[in-house]
């Protein structure tokens, strides 16, 4: 009987250093970094440019016009507010406020590919300053943080994610602010969940949820979402809010970074 | 030598699944249809079909390829690859002669393995996606769109024999 168990200890512990071992030549003989970009250039950005031969490219022209237009009232307003903002600063002394950020702009190059550890893979690394925790934002909001960077390519981990982050927010309601924390999000519901802090019982709903100037790695104000409704868990109040981000179409992105 | 080919040939359609999911319909929120290609899942059934010896090892080194690389370390894809390997060795292998024969083994795996990863998924607590939503929107559609490569495998296999 002891003979047998020791026969089957021997082999199971061959078995654990096998898969040990293939763990490790698989990790270090292909580095996914690599993959992705033999892919993204030779496969993916060949099979675009065919399928783009064949799209309704007059259409896609006519909306790209339409953008223009917003974006040039856009940049008049925002010319107004930038100096206002610097005459302030002047005026105040201060060096930055938690508003101000730099961005740089990266391409969504792989998905993932099972799609159920909500990440997605762009093309700016370490190598264009990219660092772990940095805020990622599609024109319409944040969309996630940077899970691991390499040296040309970052993985991001994205607000759908079921190991989500917790990180401070607020809701903008006039001239005051409702604070509370990113406590993750209802794939069923559709809707990101916050926990709030010193809640008074306002009427939030129909309200923007922002990132706070609490936190330590995005800048304040960005939007993530419409304030949908309000719910009392064990006295704890969450709201409950629509992604600002249309999941669907992530294809360009920026990284924020506080000045 | 035959269990190295077969294991590059495998990769090679993985990194073709890997190039189509960026023109599949996806949606991380689960709202709207998620179409996930497994192009992969059956080249290697085919091939383990043809494989003469050393069926568990290519299954396995197959499913800890794929979780290494892009299953997140899960091991659910070792489990269910040598799951393949042994139920193909056990039941199927030169059974098969129709097209309608290897069309059905193709579908059911590409089901079963589909339905195997999302059990896995959910009792690890790595998503929390409903059965209902899972069926709805990946499930069906996945397995439909992965029925056409199916059918064209099939056929493909048919006429070479």
């Amino acid at each position: 009987m002891k003979r047998i168990f020791t026969r089957y200890k021997k082999k199971l512990l061959v078995f654990i250093a096998i898969i040990i071992f293939f763990c490790v030549v698989i990790k270090i003989s292909v580095k996914k970094e690599y993959l992705d970009m033999f892919t993204y250039q030779y496969i993916k950005v060949p099979l675009e440019n065919i399928k783009n031969l064949f799209s309704k490219e007059d259409q896609k022209i006519e909306k790209l016009l339409q953008e223009i237009n917003q974006l040039q009232s856009l940049e008049t307003t925002n010319a107004v507010l930038t100096n206002e903002i610097k005459q302030l600063k002047q005026l105040l002394e201060l060096e930055s406020i938690s508003s101000n950020y730099s961005k740089t702009i990266a391409t969504v190059i792989e998905r993932d590919v099972e799609q159920w550890g909500n990440e997605v893979i762009i093309n700016v690394g370490e190598n264009k300053g990219a660092f772990p925790n940095m805020g990622v934002i599609t024109e319409l909001g944040l969309i996630g943080f940077i899970k691991t960077v390499n040296k040309e390519t970052s993985v991001v981990k994205l607000l759908t994610s079921v190991t989500s982050f917790s990180f401070p927010v607020m809701i903008l309601n006039g001239d005051s602010y409702v604070y509370g924390i990113f406590s993750g999000y209802d794939v069923e519901k559709n809707l990101y969940k916050v926990q709030l802090l010193e809640y008074q019982e306002e009427e939030v709903i129909g309200k923007k949820l922002v990132t706070s100037s609490y936190s330590s790695y995005t800048p304040s104000g960005v939007e993530i979402g419409t304030v949908e409704k309000i719910e009392v868990v064990n006295t704890v109040f969450y709201a409950y809010a629509t992604p600002s981000v249309n999941y669907r179409q992530i294809q360009y992105v920026y990284l924020i970074s506080k000045e | 030598m035959e269990l190295l080919t077969n294991f590059f040939i495998v990769i090679s359609t993985i990194l073709i699944d890997q190039s189509l999911s960026f023109f599949l319909p996806y949606d991380y929120t689960y709202q709207s249809v998620v179409i996930v290609s497994s192009l992969f899942l059956i080249v290697f059934i085919y091939l383990l079909l043809k494989l003469q010896q050393n069926e568990y090892l290519f299954g396995f080194s197959i499913g800890l390829y794929y979780s290494v690389i892009y299953g997140h370390y899960s091991f659910a894809y070792p489990i269910i690859f040598l799951l393949f390997s042994y139920i193909i060795k056990k039941f199927y292998k030169f059974n098969l002669k129709k097209t309608s024969e290897y069309f059905l083994l193709f579908i059911s795996t590409t089901f079963l393995y589909y339905l195997f990863v999302y059990l896995w998924m959910y009792i690890g607590n790595k998503t929390n996606i409903s059965i209902l939503s899972f069926v709805q929107y990946r499930l069906l559609p996945s397995v439909l769109i992965n029925s056409i490569y199916s059918l064209i495998a099939a056929k493909l296999i048919k006429r070479n024999i």
